[in-house]
């Protein structure tokens, strides 16, 4: 069934059909709030409360408009304000058996470990709002306009940032460089 | 080295698409259930179970009575919570829909509207959808200008989860008759009834007049009286519909 189905459905109180939409989006909310809290267990429950938000506003939500932008918004605002409240910040980590690289040799597997560690540790030292717009749109793969969404702002605020973001982090790689 | 890399490949975002790729985010936490619970505004975990078993308890004699409520278009809800206060999104008024004029009216719902003729013409006519086929309300209004009574009609024949649920955690039941059919008078101060509209948003139309309610079904068709100041008064003005 597709979006429109569920949503539809989920309209004239299918709670069932609410909840396939729940599993069809719930790594992208907990993914997207995890990126912006730092944390899994809040991360969570922002998604959680997203879901049961984006529930009560499904009325709302205009038949020809795109749910994941819309879910977005919702859990991304959830997230946000949990945020505030947020303890510390649980680190983004490397696979312990990261993807093979193609005929690379032992030496090569190990500088490119060593490159990713050092990547993160540099993403990890931006400010907050530079690691949340990188981790976005690279760990989430999320567009442009999704993180708009997710982030409540204009578009061309998120293009803006990116940009900052990415120039920090260039520079904060050749400091490490050095 | 420029500031900016080039449009098409950096050296950076390949950096990042390969981190990316080897990045080990948490898994993502099962949902659903939690999210129903919260919907369903259910107390989740192993309170559930205790607070059903209790409210089974505690509703047994209600349910007994209620067990042949045959009144189409309405599902009895046993909550064990109260409905105020009233969350965000919830339409806290009553939403009666449109106001219409009588023949308008008449237009737009599936059913051929009925009228107390011990009333005479009401003062307001309100459609609202759903329910599936329409809802309609009958107003007369008090002296103060409030609303005095109210007679809502709506099709027996659509789903259960389509129109009203009726909570019915402490509210009083009495079996009664309106011509020749079952009809039930149920009071016991506010009942809430309230369906999803459109929207999606919880409608509360409770009257809160707390005043005892009239339900019954005939022809097809649910009846609700509400306002009318006893039994009697609101079996007299169901048996005038025609």
């Amino acid at each position: 069934m597709t979006d429109a189905d569920l949503v539809e459905r989920a309209r004239r109180g299918d709670d069932a059909a609410f909840g396939l939409l729940v599993d069809r989006y719930a790594e992208l909310a907990f993914r997207s709030a995890l990126l912006i809290c730092g944390d899994p267990d809040e991360a969570r429950d922002a998604a959680q409360e997203g879901f049961i938000n984006a529930h009560r506003a499904i009325g709302r939500f205009r038949h020809d408009a795109e749910l994941r932008p819309w879910l977005l918004r919702i859990v991304g605002n959830a997230a946000r304000n949990r945020r505030r409240g947020a303890g510390r910040r649980t680190r983004l980590a490397l696979r312990a058996s990261p993807p093979a690289q193609v005929a690379a040799s032992a030496e090569d597997e190990l500088l490119a470990v060593e490159r990713r560690r050092e990547l993160l540790e540099a993403i990890d030292g931006l400010r907050h709002e530079d690691r949340v717009v990188i981790s976005l749109r690279w760990f989430a793969e999320l567009s442009e306009a999704e993180i708009a969404a997710v982030l409540d702002c204009p578009r061309g605020t998120v293009k803006s940032r990116l940009s900052r973001a990415m120039q920090r982090l260039r520079a904060s790689l050749s400091e490490m460089d050095r | 080295m420029t500031d900016q890399g080039s449009p098409i490949v950096d050296g950076l975002e390949l950096r990042l698409a390969d981190l990316a790729s080897a990045i080990d985010l948490p898994p993502t936490p099962p949902m659903r259930e939690a999210v129903l619970d919260g919907i369903r505004r259910r107390p989740s975990g192993r309170w559930r179970l205790a607070a059903i078993a209790l409210a089974l308890v505690v509703l047994a004699a209600t349910v007994a009575a209620l067990v042949t409520f045959g009144v189409g278009g309405l599902r009895l809800v046993p909550n064990v919570e109260t409905l105020s206060p009233l969350p965000s999104g919830v339409v806290a008024e009553r939403a009666l829909g449109e106001r219409l004029s009588l023949d308008a009216a008449r237009s737009r719902i599936a059913f051929e509207p009925r009228l107390p003729v011990a009333l005479g013409t009401p003062d307001d006519v309100y459609v609202i959808e759903p329910p599936r086929g329409g809802a309609l309300t009958l107003v007369w209004r008090d002296a103060a200008g409030g609303i005095g009574l109210l007679v809502t009609e709506l099709r027996a024949d659509i789903g259960p989860d389509a129109f009203e649920k009726l909570v019915i955690q402490g509210v009083t039941v009495q079996r009664t008759i309106v011509g020749d059919v079952a009809a039930w008078w149920v009071g016991g101060g506010e009942h809430p009834f309230f369906y999803r509209d459109a929207n999606g948003a919880i409608v509360d139309t409770t009257l809160r007049l707390a005043e005892p309610t009239l339900f019954w079904e005939q022809d097809g068709i649910t009846f609700r009286i509400e306002g009318a100041s006893d039994i009697d008064d609101a079996r007299r003005l169901a048996e005038s519909i025609r």
